[in-house]
């Protein structure tokens, strides 16, 4: 693999949320002399995250489990006020937890993305009922967008 | 969908990619029960949760009539190295107000975000905003109150004007079977359980509060 096709991937990362999904671990530490002449094991490193990457749906589960985190940090009530006012305040957190918990199953579990992500989605919209309408709408719209970027991923290899 | 795939598990996923046909399919079933959920919120048929803590926000009312009101102090903790600590050593002395049934008519509810405001609006029209079990602890109260059946200096523990709502035992406390508040302004740092009916919802960034 050149390093033209490992850096230069069709996904564009600049208007994605922050947030470093955990298998960065396997991408080694960039350096500017590894930058300039990649060894061996950086591109099969790379190769592998890449390969990773491209055999789920990534995105979805990105988008999903980052909008459930943005829920979740807009709820932020302190659990012994949530207890205290009983089952209407637990739901608040419900929602937004089921979204990240779909949204990593995804990822780890890609054979099951039928159902994760349609809960995703079903829970991205229960949220703009429990959760302050929805994060204030941001992570009812990023829920719906990652559970149907996952419930429409297919891998490349057709039965017919 | 290739179901054989499910059937071996061991293998190894191939590749894939997402289809835009599905994709568009899956978004357009739930922008449309989106839509249709911000629409009966907008016309105050649903009811919408709040549950928010840690911000300041301010909630401000042209007119706030409730049934089943309760007042007692409270002491909040941020959490520990919290940024919003300041001089307060992370402990902020706080009213709890708790209002089981209430109708406010122009509602504004906004959070400052470093400038930038996200203002909700709702209850403007001719429908007021209605709540349940609405809880918030403030540092400011301002407005014209009248209360009704008023029992003051009560131990915050026996309070029962709001159902599932107490103090700490040994905190004054005083509760009302109605209040009414005229040009309500409130100053809050937590607000919990506060089941709102928004018709007439408007939700925006600006750069003033309310």
């Amino acid at each position: 693999m050149t390093v033209l096709n490992a850096d230069g991937s069709d996904e564009t990362t600049a208007d994605r949320p922050p947030v470093t999904p955990a298998p960065t671990a396997d991408r080694p530490p960039v350096t500017p002399a590894s930058t300039a002449a990649p060894t061996a094991a950086t591109g099969r490193a790379r190769h592998g995250w890449r390969t990773w990457r491209r055999s789920r749906p990534f995105w979805g589960g990105l988008l999903l489990t980052a909008a459930g985190v943005e829920i979740l940090g807009s709820v932020r009530a302190p659990l012994p006020v949530v207890l205290h006012v009983g089952p209407l305040g637990l739901a608040a957190y419900l929602a937004p937890t089921v979204m990240v918990v779909c949204g990593l199953l995804v990822w780890f579990n890609p054979r099951q993305r039928m159902f994760y992500s349609i809960v995703g989605v079903l829970m991205a919209l229960a949220s703009w009922l429990t959760s302050n309408l929805g994060g204030f709408f941001v992570g009812l719209l990023l829920g719906m967008i990652g559970g149907s970027l996952a419930f429409a991923w297919t891998p490349s290899r057709h039965p017919r | 969908m290739p179901y054989e795939e499910v059937s071996d598990p061991s293998s190894p996923m191939p590749h894939g990619k997402v289809r835009w046909r599905r994709f568009t399919a899956m978004m357009v079933a739930a922008g449309a029960v989106a839509g249709t959920l911000v629409a009966l919120t907008a016309q105050g048929v649903l009811a919408a949760q709040f549950s928010l803590s840690g911000m300041p926000f301010t909630v401000t009312a042209t007119r706030l009539d409730g049934t089943g009101f309760e007042q007692f102090a409270t002491l909040d903790h941020m959490a520990p190295g919290s940024p919003n600590e300041g001089s307060t050593g992370g402990q902020l002395v706080l009213v709890v107000s708790a209002i089981d049934r209430a109708t406010l008519t122009n509602l504004c509810q906004s959070i400052d975000l470093g400038g930038e405001h996200l203002k909700i609006t709702a209850g403007t029209g001719n429908t007021p905003v209605t709540a349940r079990t609405m809880v918030v602890d403030s540092d400011l109260i301002t407005g014209d109150a009248s209360f009704d059946h008023i029992d003051i200096g009560q131990d915050a523990s026996t309070l029962k004007a709001v159902p599932g709502v107490t103090g700490n035992i040994g905190v004054f406390g005083q509760q009302a079977r109605t209040v009414t508040i005229k040009n309500l302004r409130q100053n809050n740092f937590a607000t919990t359980a506060a089941q709102f009916t928004l018709p007439g919802l408007h939700l925006s960034f600006t750069s003033d509060g309310c």
